[in-house]
């Protein structure tokens, strides 16, 4: 059948603004990893619908605010990931827990503000939810309620499955010339994996999928929001390495665990071992930052060859994601207004499933 | 009399092959006849190059053999250490290894099993830390520290008072500028010039338009400040 989306939904400028502002700054968006902003002060920063966000740990306190200064608007922090006070390098603005000024350096010799005034100055806040090691973010003031985009099983296994995460990460952004709805159907489309990653995925992969699942769940029929985000399991081929004794593990079998989380993320996991959170942050219509994160399970004990160890797994996806990569930025330089529009089969059901959702929240008033 | 001794050479890659086919200039650069054999251990990968050592070196004696190990950078030099550390434990002194063409300042310390190119240039200052292996036509200025497990491809540069930290890989043809740090664990791998000083866990590689780090959830972003250097 044919899919819902048009090709314009791939290429059209205002539609791309109307995701953002129905899309990601309504639904609750993946943002970063709790297990490395546990301690005082660190933070990590991120960009959501063209919002700056920064996300600060206040004495164990994590708060999500916008990441600019109230002063002259610079970025209260500028690194992926850091440690330091909620403060502003520019002019020495610090700020507390509720957003509120916390210090003016010479505010009464250079500024002169009423106290009064300086007390209702105030950094946008985001809402904020915490999922095992999982951090989300919600730009909308009224949020949604959680559960109502993730059910209550899919965030247990979240929890359970990044309660596994190490301290130690390894990230990195790499842009790509196609829209990002393209990146999150390519991962729920398992067919593609033998003609796309013939000689670097497919080999892993214990058996072929050559046939339709016949139990597909949530059901089909079922298109509440929550239905798009869950979670898979299939065998794969792992090779043992000295280091796997050395972590501890989530589950224990050769398995390779996918989570598709609505709307941009797709996390997945080696046999409990490896974990990659790959997220597709739209920049424009045809252009999107794929966000890499990968750590391994927890060390039992110090491993010293870790930064090699992640360095080595990191290299490995890219070179798979680089496979896609080729594949749909042909895909996308080829879309036009004239198009036709995606015809899917049985398997697809997925996919059939996010572009009705997709245009059920696309077509809602705001 | 003086006892005579064996020199091993173990590992794989282009330095082993190197050393491999030029053995007698190297046994006679190694400064005295102490040594009388140069005995190879050739590996057919880092897989399983830790069973391979300990059953080759098992068969030896310590007290007259000493090792070089050459391990091209694999896995920031972790698989070299995996050997050199090895061989270490076994009671084995390891030696290092200069090529006949490179100079080397009298004043500049050298640690073990480290390796120095062809054409190589070590400056007077300079610190070199163990089982760090130095390309040919690689140029070290004036008070360079270069930590253990280091490597520097060929033709690299690295500019007065600049210090480099463990298991940092520097790929061919790449000039890193004067007084500035490289912190640990960090890979540069596009040839040009680098003037600013890098964390530890940076990763510039040609598969990445954007630089990767390693984050941890102590604090991001130490940059290292101690030098090793062995005996």
């Amino acid at each position: 059948m044919y899919s819902v989306l048009s090709a314009q939904h791939y290429t059209d400028a205002d539609i791309f603004a109307e995701e953002q502002r129905k899309i990601f700054s309504t639904l609750w968006i993946f943002a970063g990893c709790a297990n490395l902003i546990n301690q005082p002060d660190a933070f990590l920063t991120r960009t959501i619908a063209d919002v700056p966000i920064v996300i600060q740990n206040f004495a164990g306190n994590i708060k999500a605010f916008e990441n600019q200064c109230l002063h002259r608007q610079a970025p209260l922090q500028q690194e992926t990931y850091g440690r330091r006070p909620l403060a502003c390098r520019y002019h020495g603005w610090s700020y507390d827990d509720i957003g509120h000024i916390k210090n003016i350096p010479h505010q009464a010799a250079l500024y002169q503000f009423n106290p009064d005034a300086q007390h209702r100055l105030c950094l946008r806040e985001f809402a904020l939810e915490i999922i095992g090691n999982l951090i989300f973010i919600n730009l909308n003031q009224n949020p949604m309620p959680i559960a109502q985009q993730f059910t209550d099983a899919f965030r247990e296994q979240l929890a359970e499955v990044s309660a596994h995460f190490s301290d130690q990460m390894i990230h990195s952004d790499i842009s790509a010339a196609y829209n990002w709805k393209l990146n999150f159907e390519n991962v729920l489309d398992y067919n593609h994996v033998a003609f796309v990653h013939p000689r670097s995925f497919k080999p892993l992969l214990s058996s072929a999928v050559t046939s339709v699942a016949t139990e597909v769940t949530p059901p089909i029929s079922d298109t509440s929001l929550s239905t798009l985000s869950f979670a898979t399991e299939s065998a794969i081929k792992i090779e043992s390495q000295p280091w796997h004794t050395l972590v501890e593990r989530y589950k224990d079998s050769d398995s390779y665990y996918n989570f598709f989380i609505y709307p941009n993320v797709n996390f997945i996991s080696l046999g409990g071992l490896v974990f990659l959170i790959q997220q597709y942050e739209p920049i424009s219509p045809g252009k999107t930052n794929v966000i890499f994160s990968l750590m391994t399970a927890h060390e039992k004990q110090k491993i010293s060859a870790m930064p090699a160890i992640l360095w080595g797994h990191l290299k490995g996806e890219k070179r798979v994601l680089d496979e896609d990569i080729v594949l749909l930025e042909a895909l996308q330089k080829s879309l036009h207004a004239g198009s036709q529009r995606a015809y899917h089969g049985a398997y697809e059901s997925q996919l059939q499933r996010v572009a009705e959702i997709y245009s059920r929240i696309m077509d809602t008033p705001t | 009399m003086t006892q005579r001794h064996t020199l091993v050479l173990i590992g794989c890659g282009n330095i082993f092959e190197t050393i491999a086919f030029n053995s007698l200039t190297f046994l006679s650069n190694l400064g005295s006849s102490d040594f009388e054999d140069l005995k190879l251990i050739r590996l057919d990968s880092t897989d399983v190059a830790v069973i391979i050592a300990n059953e080759q070196l098992a068969l030896l004696n310590p007290a007259t053999t000493a090792v070089f190990t050459a391990i091209d950078q694999n896995a920031m030099n972790y698989a070299r250490l995996e050997i050199y550390g090895r061989a270490r434990i076994l009671g084995f002194k390891s030696k290092t290894l200069i090529h006949p063409s490179a100079i080397v300042a009298a004043d500049s310390k050298v640690g073990e099993n480290c390796w120095i190119g062809a054409g190589a240039v070590v400056s007077s200052g300079v610190k070199i830390g163990n089982n760090t292996f130095i390309g040919a036509h690689t140029r070290l200025d004036y008070g360079v520290n270069i930590s253990a497990n280091c490597w520097l491809g060929a033709g690299s540069s690295i500019g007065n008072h600049t210090s480099i930290g463990q298991h940092v890989v520097i790929g061919a043809d790449i000039n890193i500028g004067s007084a500035i740090q490289i912190g640990r664990h960090c890979s540069i791998d596009i040839p040009g010039h680098y003037l600013k000083s890098l964390a530890e866990g940076t990763f510039i590689d040609a598969l990445f338009p954007a630089t990767a780090h390693i984050y941890t959830s102590k604090s991001s972003h130490k940059v290292f400040t101690k030098i090793e250097v062995g005996n």
